[in-house]
């Protein structure tokens, strides 16, 4: 395995960065559509159960029939892959900023009104940062399933660590290839994982 | 003026019409002779002090930066809030300068609620209002943050509405005492008038008028509060 890393570096480099450009773009668009999306079904309790519902159905649909669903439209190729990241990682992402609206205590909102902030102001230095750390943990979820379901992009013609994947499977006994595919994704993961989950703690709210 | 009543009377929707977070359904609310439905409530609310039970600090924020948040939407010069925040923790009995750096989290409750009284105060309101806010402090804490809140008025000279269902609170810090039953004012005046000459069997039940050491101990705090305000002309 090692050897296959020190001989075809370069190619490893270049599908990494290829893969977290897929999952990266895939939740940069999903945290875009999940925030009104959140905020507008915040309101209604029973819209936000039946909307997280819905979303949570999706969720259930294999990654890999979704992004089947997606080739009729964007054909064989990344964009099929990132489209079924946004539906697959949605109901993640809104239901953590739901989850961080919630925990906010009711009379932080009321005082808020009652000093004279306008909702506006009232979103930004109150309900926004309380929120936060609990919306980064969505994404960090988020971050981890892309990740991984991201990989089966290559069959999709996007690229990414997958191809090791694939291409060691398809030629006999390359289980060089496999490994350092699967150990590549293993450590993006960790590391994603691990700097959003140090940017969660330091936006926690101090205690103590 | 502190509006005394059991739960559930309308004691804190009464005050919640003050600045606009409750609408009244009937009749208007006249500040210097104005109906305040006239008024911005954005605007009419920065000008209102507010003070809750469960203080509403903001954790996210410093003590300093609490106290801070309302000359802010004022739209205040920097420095003018940083003198009004040394000055107003000073006023509430928390001099030190470290505290200006702590979070809520890592407050007492009676500090909190010290910041909490600053932070209304922070917007150089004229009038302050009050709901329950040493309601779940203990005795001692609480007594402690009644006399701060009784130097406060004297120095200050601000109209304060309060809220209680605790009598004993409720004699001693007023001037006049509202005794709401049911979303009515059943009775209006002085202390000692409300002990001594209940309107009717509610309030006399309520405020315990037949209690001799009750008597006796508000009839020295009206004899101390005539010498203060003969000394203050």
């Amino acid at each position: 395995m090692f050897s296959y890393i020190a001989s075809d570096f370069d190619r490893i480099l270049q599908l990494t960065v290829q893969h977290l450009w897929l999952a990266g773009s895939a939740l940069v668009i999903s945290a875009v559509i999940a925030l009104p999306i959140g905020l507008v079904i915040e309101r209604e309790k029973r819209v936000t159960a039946a909307a997280l519902g819905f979303l949570g159905t999706l969720y259930t649909i294999p990654s890999i029939v979704l992004i089947i669903l997606f080739i009729p439209l964007f054909g064989l190729s990344s964009w099929s892959v990132i489209a079924a990241l946004v539906i697959y990682t949605q109901v993640i992402l809104v239901r953590n900023l739901i989850a961080g609206l919630r925990s906010i205590d009711l009379s932080l909102i009321e005082i808020s009104n009652g000093l004279g902030m306008t909702p506006w102001q009232r979103w930004w230095r109150v309900q926004l940062p309380l929120a936060l750390p609990l919306m980064i943990a969505g994404v960090r979820l988020a971050a981890t399933a892309a990740i991984a379901i991201a990989t089966i992009g290559a069959k999709f013609g996007a690229g990414g660590l997958g191809s090791l994947l694939f291409e060691g499977i398809a030629q006999a006994g390359r289980y060089d290839k496999i490994l350092a595919g699967a150990v590549t994704v293993g450590i993006l993961t960790l590391v994603v994982n691990w700097l959003l989950l140090s940017l969660e703690r330091r936006l926690q709210v101090p205690k103590e | 003026m502190v509006f005394l009543g059991p739960s559930g009377c309308g004691k804190t929707t009464l005050l919640k019409m003050v600045n606009r977070l409750v609408e009244p359904t009937s009749g208007s609310v006249l500040l210097h002779g104005e109906d305040i439905r006239k008024k911005d409530p954005i605007h009419l609310r920065r000008q209102i002090g507010y003070v809750i039970q469960q203080t509403g600090l903001f954790p996210h924020l410093t003590v300093a930066q609490n106290i801070a948040i309302v000359p802010e939407l004022q739209g205040r010069p920097k420095d003018w809030i940083e003198e009004r925040v040394s000055y107003l923790c000073e006023l509430v009995g928390l001099p030190e300068r470290e505290y200006l750096l702590r979070y809520p989290a890592q407050l007492s409750g009676g500090q909190a609620q010290r910041v909490g009284v600053a932070r209304a105060l922070a917007g150089d309101p004229e009038i302050l209002l009050m709901d329950e806010p040493f309601g779940a402090l203990d005795a001692i804490t609480r007594s402690r943050l009644q006399d701060v809140l009784l130097g406060l008025e004297n120095r200050l000279k601000k109209t304060i509405l309060f809220v209680t269902h605790d009598v004993e609170e409720a004699l001693r810090l007023a001037d006049r005492i509202a005794v709401i039953q049911a979303g009515k004012i059943v009775q209006y005046g002085a202390p000692e008038e409300v002990l001594l000459k209940p309107a009717d069997d509610f309030v006399r039940n309520l405020v315990g008028g037949d209690d001799l050491v009750r008597q006796y101990r508000v009839a020295l705090l009206q004899s101390r509060r005539e010498k203060r305000n003969t000394h203050k002309e």
